[in-house]
């Protein structure tokens, strides 16, 4: 009885739907799907292990080495940033002495923040006490989301004689939020 | 013996070119954190959690493994709204103790990415708005024994909300002033902080400056802003003038400088001045400073006569227009740059004419934003496509009203209008193709 019940179905699927039953391999299907995520505000500070600045020996009072070191930094927001104007940022005498030098920076982006993202540069020798104070800000333009940031350092004597030695000083910039909407 | 030593010096020279290469190749570390600020809401007594998020991004082989040290730290925000971190800016409302993570110094290999979970416990007696920053330290090992060592951080401000009660905000303008123009004068003043630097400048262009300070004295932060009305005899009001600030929002206990600077000259005379704060309370209370002062004959006509500023158009608006093109259930920012070129502050009030596009789906994240002389901002325009959206293209207006300072007097008007066009086109939703 089941089986007769069973028979009549598969010739009813036949009779009335038989495209179904006798259609051909309809092949790969393709399907499409919208993917969406949100992106929070990111920051990347990306350095050369080597990231610290080497500086010429001073042998004369009138000497005034400089060097430089880029960073990159990856944002997608708008930021800011800071250096450490502590004495930590002024170089000093690593041995017996406490003698110090004559301790500037400056700082400098590949953007102006206009057409790419970045910032007004400070272009003229700033004190350690006072570099990056304010803070230097750096606008994001949209679609770029890489400026290069080129941290330069000079020491000189000051037109006295510094005791000798290796002077060596630590200078920690820092990339903050800008609090408003 | 001779071809032995042959082959040991081959051994270290190639040793040697080894060393040389490995070690001149500039390996790169680097330390991604998001996000970079984010409010934590918490009831007394209880505990919420928030995370961080730090990644070594993979750029390529040349991609070490970087060492990166996490720490809270106290930060504050001076009058001039410089950031300031460390433990020796301990203060009353401090979040440092109530905060706990996972991990305090972690190696990243390339590629890697690390959640740091936090807690933020709150004491049963708190009550409003509480501040610490995530602190991260890319580790700088490589440490040579002479020049300048450079370390990297990124700050992430937390700001941790006790929700005890509805708050009201609270401020008190503490100190105000007005700095009159100087003509031909090189140098006034001999301070060197950032903020007589810039009366200083200022002040040499012979523009008049005002300044005021406002505290809040409040137990929650708002977002506040200024503007200044000058005013002839009988209160007839002469001039308006924005006032620019970095920082916006005003933590308790905190007070901040407001500044707003006007190129155009005033006819002499005696003068009224208002100040007006908002804070952005629900309740519309505004602050205000009365002061007056006076405009000599002399200095009206140097004033006059030095005077370069014409009625020029005073922003540049990049892009012209916002085109885009989204998918149902795409969330985005559009941006657009507006750099003030004149030499007073102006104010831009935002605002979004929906026209075709179905409410909701554009909001601008601040309808105003003051700008110094000389400065650039973003007006960001958040875009959410509902998942339901039928495709199509969608049109609205954001509208721009630009306020330069500037004198109100005899019908003139120091507002000049913009009109950017938001197209969005909504591509189709999601469907499954048919076979054939």
């Amino acid at each position: 009885m089941k089986n007769s019940i069973k028979a009549g179905l598969f010739l009813a699927v036949l009779c009335l739907a038989p495209r179904v039953a006798f259609a051909p391999d309809p092949g790969p299907d393709s399907a499409t799907c919208d993917v969406t995520v949100t992106v929070d505000t990111i920051l990347e500070w990306s350095a050369a292990s080597y990231a610290d600045i080497a500086l010429a020996n001073i042998t004369s009072m009138t000497d005034t080495p400089s060097g430089s070191r880029d960073f990159t930094l990856y944002t997608n927001c708008n930021c800011e940033i800071s250096a450490d104007n502590t004495v930590a940022a002024q170089l000093e005498n690593e041995g017996a002495s406490t003698d110090t030098l004559v301790t500037e920076y400056q700082l400098a982006y590949d953007g102006d923040g206009s057409s790419a993202t970045g910032g007004t540069d400070i272009g003229s020798w700033t004190d350690y006490s006072t570099f990056l104070s304010p803070a230097s800000a750096v606008t994001h333009f949209g679609g770029d989301g890489v400026v290069v940031v080129t941290l330069s350092a000079q020491a000189s004597s000051g037109g006295q004689v510094r005791d000798q030695g290796s002077y060596r000083a630590t200078q920690t910039l820092t990339a903050a939020w800008t609090s408003d909407p | 013996m001779k071809g032995n030593s042959n082959v040991i010096r081959w051994i270290t020279a190639a040793l040697l070119v080894y060393v040389f290469l490995v070690c001149s190749a500039d390996s790169i570390a680097g330390m991604a954190v998001s996000p970079l600020q984010q409010w934590v809401t918490v009831k007394p007594g209880k505990e919420a959690s928030f995370s961080v998020t730090v990644t070594n991004t993979n750029r390529g082989p040349e991609t070490r493994p970087c060492t990166v040290s996490v720490s809270v730290v106290d930060f504050t925000v001076s009058p001039q709204g410089r950031l300031s971190f460390g433990a020796h800016l301990k203060h009353s409302r401090s979040a440092v103790e109530w905060i706990t993570f996972n991990a305090s110094e972690f190696i990243l290999e390339s590629g890697e990415s690390k959640e740091i979970k936090a807690r933020v416990s709150a004491p049963a007696s708190a009550d409003g708005d509480y501040w610490a920053a995530i602190m991260v330290k890319l580790d700088n090992s490589k440490k040579q024994n002479k020049g300048v060592i450079v370390n990297l951080q990124t700050a992430s401000g937390v700001f941790v909300h006790v929700a005890r009660r509805n708050y009201i905000e609270r401020g008190s303008v503490t100190d105000a002033n007005v700095v009159m123009p100087e003509f031909g004068q090189e140098e006034i003043f001999a301070e060197e902080s950032g903020w007589e630097e810039a009366i200083q400048e200022v002040e040499k262009e012979g523009a008049f400056r005002i300044n005021a300070e406002l505290k809040n004295d409040g137990l929650v932060a708002f977002l506040a802003s200024s503007k200044a009305f000058l005013y002839s005899g009988n209160w007839r009001r002469a001039a308006s003038i924005p006032l620019y600030t970095s920082r916006r929002r005003i933590f308790p206990g905190h007070s901040r400088w407001f500044s707003g600077v006007m190129s155009e000259p005033l006819p002499a005379g005696q003068y009224k001045l208002r100040v007006f704060f908002d804070c952005n309370s629900k309740y519309g209370r505004k602050i205000t400073r009365d002061m007056e002062f006076s405009i000599s004959d002399e200095l009206a006509r140097q004033w006059a006569e030095n005077f370069t500023d014409s009625d020029v158009q005073v922003v540049e608006i990049e892009p012209k227009e916002l085109n885009l093109t989204l998918n149902p259930g795409r969330f985005t920012a559009a941006r657009l740059l507006v750099a003030n070129e004149a030499l007073s502050t102006v104010c831009i009030r935002c605002r979004l004419e929906e026209n075709g596009l179905p409410e909701g789906w554009l909001e601008l994240k601040s309808a105003e934003v003051t700008l110094d002389k000389n400065m650039r901002r973003s007006v960001v325009c958040f875009v959410r496509i509902p998942t339901d959206a039928q495709p199509g293209q969608y049109k609205g207006t954001l509208h721009l009203e630009v306020e330069r300072s500037g004198l109100t007097v005899q019908g003139k008007s120091n507002v000049e209008r913009h009109e950017i066009p938001i197209s969005v086109a909504v591509s189709e939703p999601i469907h499954i193709a048919t076979g054939k």
